[in-house]
């Protein structure tokens, strides 16, 4: 299976769905991240800096990073020019499934980016939202969970090296830890007592039952 | 992959999910069949029921019946948790527990409780109803022939001849449930 995660930042797509990239690429699946903004012209930290995080994350996660670096003050609407680079994005690679930003989140390059991807997907069978926990609002209402009980403290350790961010209450361990236990609970997927879960909202998903995967590890430095 | 289909009838199953319960049991899917009836003598009779659904060779059927839907309770939760817990499903299919029958609705929320702790579960809806917002579609090959025995244009709002997507197929025919919650990364098409 091809997946596409996109996110806002360097950190977003750790942040809503490191656990569930972990167990995409350990299960053999071709993983690619995509970061929309280093934060040129904003104030989130040196870019450079940035891009080394996501890059040394990337590699832990399994996942092949691709940097858009589109500058961040003009995310803060949708525009034709940027959905028009998503747009080329998902039609080059074709992927299975697309995992974005939910449209329930104040962040407005957040709430952009998931605009854009969103008009862009129209052909892609699978577009599913995480959340963050800076700014998904509580309408985010998730119906989808990967159980990443096995994979959290990999999610953890990647947070940890974007060192730029680390001051962000978001950020620390406690606090993902804390809602992927919450996650997992409210599911009810499952009945492990220390289980952990990311969870996500479904736009649309066409499955296609004769998808054969050959599972093999492959992860990168751990 | 275990997949169990809930419904008050065998007639409200195989105008629900049918074809997908099909196409699955072909690719060597365990599939069970679970009638839960509040009705002394159902739609058609656990024998023809049976019948029925060997036809597709779906031979695991369970049949329920003089269940109380007038509340939701424990006791039907257990009754139903008992062939839940036999059959360990991965995925099971049920009626959406928004639905504006009210037997459908009470087993919907009935079998939720029942099934706690199963990872997958899709919801279908027969009446025309603005809550229900289908989200998962399953790929069918157009040139299978329609499962259905019944499938009428009363209500059989799931099924989809246009699907928003260009992959795989663009003509792919599919019907659609609304996603109650899907485990995700934990099959090989999830």
């Amino acid at each position: 299976m091809k997946v596409l995660c996109i996110g806002a930042h360097p950190d977003d797509v750790e942040l809503g769905m490191g656990g569930t990239v972990a167990k995409h690429s350990m299960r053999g699946d071709e993983v690619h991240i995509m970061v929309c903004t280093l934060g040129i012209g904003g104030e989130s930290g040196d870019p450079k800096a940035r891009e080394k995080e996501a890059a040394a994350t990337a590699q832990i996660l399994g996942g092949r990073l691709h940097i858009i670096d589109y500058p961040v003050v003009r995310l803060n609407k949708p525009s034709i020019e940027f959905e028009r680079i998503i747009r080329n994005v998902i039609s080059e690679m074709a992927p299975l499934r697309v995992y974005t930003h939910s449209p329930f989140d104040y962040h407005q390059v957040h709430e952009t980016v998931c605009e854009c991807v969103t008009n862009s997907a129209t052909d892609v069978p699978q577009l599913l939202y995480y959340e963050v926990a800076s700014s998904t609002s509580p309408e985010f209402r998730p119906n989808a969970y990967a159980d990443i009980t096995d994979h959290l403290d990999m999610k953890i350790k990647c947070l940890a090296l974007h060192c730029t961010q680390s001051s962000k209450l978001y950020m620390q361990a406690d606090i993902t830890r804390s809602l992927a236990h919450t996650r997992y609970v409210l599911s009810k997927m499952g009945t492990r007592p220390n289980g952990m879960a990311e969870a996500f909202a479904v736009n649309k998903m066409l499955i296609n039952t004769t998808q054969k995967i050959q599972p093999k590890v492959r992860y990168g430095r751990d | 992959m275990k997949i169990a289909a809930l419904g008050l009838t065998a007639l409200e199953i195989d105008l629900a999910c049918i074809t997908p319960l099909k196409k699955l049991n072909q690719e060597g899917h365990e599939v069970h069949i679970i009638v839960a009836s509040d009705r002394d003598s159902i739609d058609w009779t656990a024998e023809e029921a049976k019948s029925f659904f060997e036809k597709f060779n779906l031979s695991n059927i369970v049949i329920m019946d003089k269940r109380d839907y007038s509340v939701v309770t424990q006791e039907n939760a257990n009754a139903l948790n008992a062939h839940i817990k036999k059959i360990n499903p991965d995925l099971a299919f049920m009626p959406s527990w928004k639905s504006l029958n009210a037997r459908r609705k009470i087993l919907a929320r009935t079998a939720l409780i029942a099934c706690r702790g199963i990872g997958s579960i899709m919801m279908y809806e027969l009446d025309k109803n603005p809550a229900f917002n289908p989200t998962v579609s399953f790929a069918i090959s157009a040139s299978e022939p329609a499962a259905k025995l019944s499938s009428t244009e009363s209500g059989s709002s799931s099924l989809s001849l246009t699907v928003q997507t260009g992959q795989p197929n663009t003509d792919t025919i599919s019907e659609s449930f609304e996603c109650h919650r899907v485990s995700l990364v934990s099959d090989n098409w999830l």
